[in-house]
């Protein structure tokens, strides 16, 4: 029987991974806790999970794409939140004593908690920028990044010669994906694939809605309150509008932010996604690293229109895969989207191609993999004498 | 001025006909937070760029050298600038 103590960020993409995962291990007679804001981390994990709370911070919902994203998701982000909560997150790990520190790859708090004080760790990779650096071929901007986890290191106190990059572990990288649509996925990271497990707290659905007879389209593009978003989402509606023939579209969105669709299309605030999934044709997303791999594992194809962070790494790998196609987030219009839309329902290609990477999810093992992996680092990675559990 | 113009109509390219989204093509806006340009596009300016204007000019490679705040700062003024100064 060992520990594992998850270190997560307050992000739903980052914190859905760790359930699957947490539930294989249980199911093998592990223990398992997580570190994180329990404001956010509660109502995704239920009132049973066993969280170490490191208290939360105001973050500004972001707007920005590109690079301008790339720049506050760590300065506004990963970087405050990591000075904020490494306090709670070692004394996490020095109460709870857990064999491995399970950290997401954008809470590097935990990385420098484990490094301190010397118990085993991995990287859980819940999204692909930071896998294959993409910003390599922009070696300012890289050189940014590294002086940003630098800066992190200093101000932790942390010893100047032990610096190492804090994005991945030197015992063990898990990453939610495989090369079937990450192909920049790099030698010596483990891609599990996704990992899937029943959620906490999800939404009902009126499944009796869909008529079985017409396709079913799933949009989903966050819940980002700027005016892309909402010029997005009014676009795709006017592109689905006259294919009440057809097909029917599931808007994730607040209703009130979509009055009078068609009876064709709904809005639902929250949908229960891997319920809806098997019901469903085609997903219009903005291309986060969850909501395409749940996708595809379930042979469903795509029409990505990314906005920032990995959503477009994610779009690229898509395509490359054969499973679906790309729009423009801030420039396509109705008439492209329909034929997006059209292009995908209308080649059964598309789904055979989905179906080929559900495949090598299957083959990748998902939460059961990462599981025996972080179990196997257990065995190769004793945690040290000097933190070995009490037996009290 | 001519060279705007031109490198303005490459620009209005590549944004594309759209939903009443990008705002005008002026000097002063800039090309990832205005325009929404991604690197594909830049890709894309880019080359055409080099096809109309010579192999000295590398808009993508002069971009991706830059410093983080020069890359999301990039305006299309700048961009005629660079190619009047390479071409």
């Amino acid at each position: 029987m060992s520990r594992f103590l998850f270190v997560v960020p307050p992000l739903a993409g980052h914190v859905n991974p760790t359930i699957g995962l947490a539930a294989a291990l249980v199911g093998r007679g592990d223990q398992v806790a997580w570190c994180g804001p329990e404001l956010h981390l509660r109502p995704l994990l239920g009132p049973a999970a066993t969280i170490f709370p490191t208290g939360t911070r105001l973050h500004r919902p972001q707007s920005d794409h590109g690079l301008a994203a790339v720049r506050s998701v760590w300065d506004r982000f990963i970087v405050p939140f990591a000075r904020f909560s490494l306090p709670a997150v070692e004394k996490a790990v020095a109460e709870w004593r857990p064999d491995v520190v399970v950290v997401d790859q954008h809470s590097p708090a935990g990385a420098i908690a484990a490094h301190r004080l010397g118990v085993p760790w991995a990287t859980l990779a819940a999204s692909t920028m930071e896998l294959g650096e993409p910003l390599a071929d922009l070696p300012k901007v890289h050189a940014w990044l590294h002086g940003r986890m630098r800066h992190l290191w200093d101000k932790a106190g942390m010893p100047a010669d032990e610096f190492f990059d804090l994005r991945y572990s030197p015992h063990l990288v898990l990453a939610c994906t495989t090369p079937a649509v990450t192909p920049a996925l790099p030698v010596g990271i483990l891609g599990v694939g996704p990992v899937l497990a029943p959620r906490h707290g999800q939404p009902e659905f009126p499944f009796d809605w869909f008529d079985q007879g017409k396709q079913h389209v799933l949009v989903s593009v966050g819940t980002l309150a700027d005016d892309v978003s909402a010029r997005f989402l009014n676009e795709m509606v006017t592109a689905l509008a006259p294919l009440g023939d057809r097909l029917q579209g599931v808007f994730v969105a607040p209703p009130e932010t979509l009055p009078d669709l068609p009876p064709h299309l709904v809005a639902r605030t929250r949908v229960p996604m891997l319920a809806l999934l098997p019901h469903v044709d085609l997903v219009v997303s903005h291309g986060g690293l969850n909501t395409v791999c749940e996708s595809l594992a379930h042979g469903v194809p795509l029409v990505v229109a990314p906005i920032r962070h990995d959503q477009p790494i994610n779009a690229n790998g898509v395509v490359a895969a054969g499973a679906g196609v790309r729009a423009g987030f801030a420039r396509a219009d109705a008439g492209l989207l329909r034929a997006a839309v059209t292009e995908v329902l209308g080649d059964p290609g598309y789904r055979a191609a989905a179906a080929k990477v559900r495949e090598s999810f299957a083959e990748a093992g998902g939460a059961d993999a990462a599981a025996a992996a972080l179990v196997d680092l257990t065995t190769r990675l004793p945690a040290a004498a000097g933190l070995s559990r009490s037996t009290s | 001025m001519a060279l705007f113009d031109e490198v303005a109509g490459i620009l209005r390219e590549v944004v594309g006909p759209c939903g009443g989204c990008p705002p005008e093509i002026t000097p002063n806006a800039t090309l990832e937070g205005d325009l929404r340009f991604d690197s594909i596009d830049l890709t894309r300016v880019g080359a055409t760029l080099t096809a109309r204007y010579g192999d000295r000019v590398d808009l993508a490679g002069h971009v991706r050298g830059l410093e983080l705040d020069e890359i999301t700062g990039f305006t299309v003024g700048q961009v005629v600038a660079y190619v009047e100064q390479r071409a």
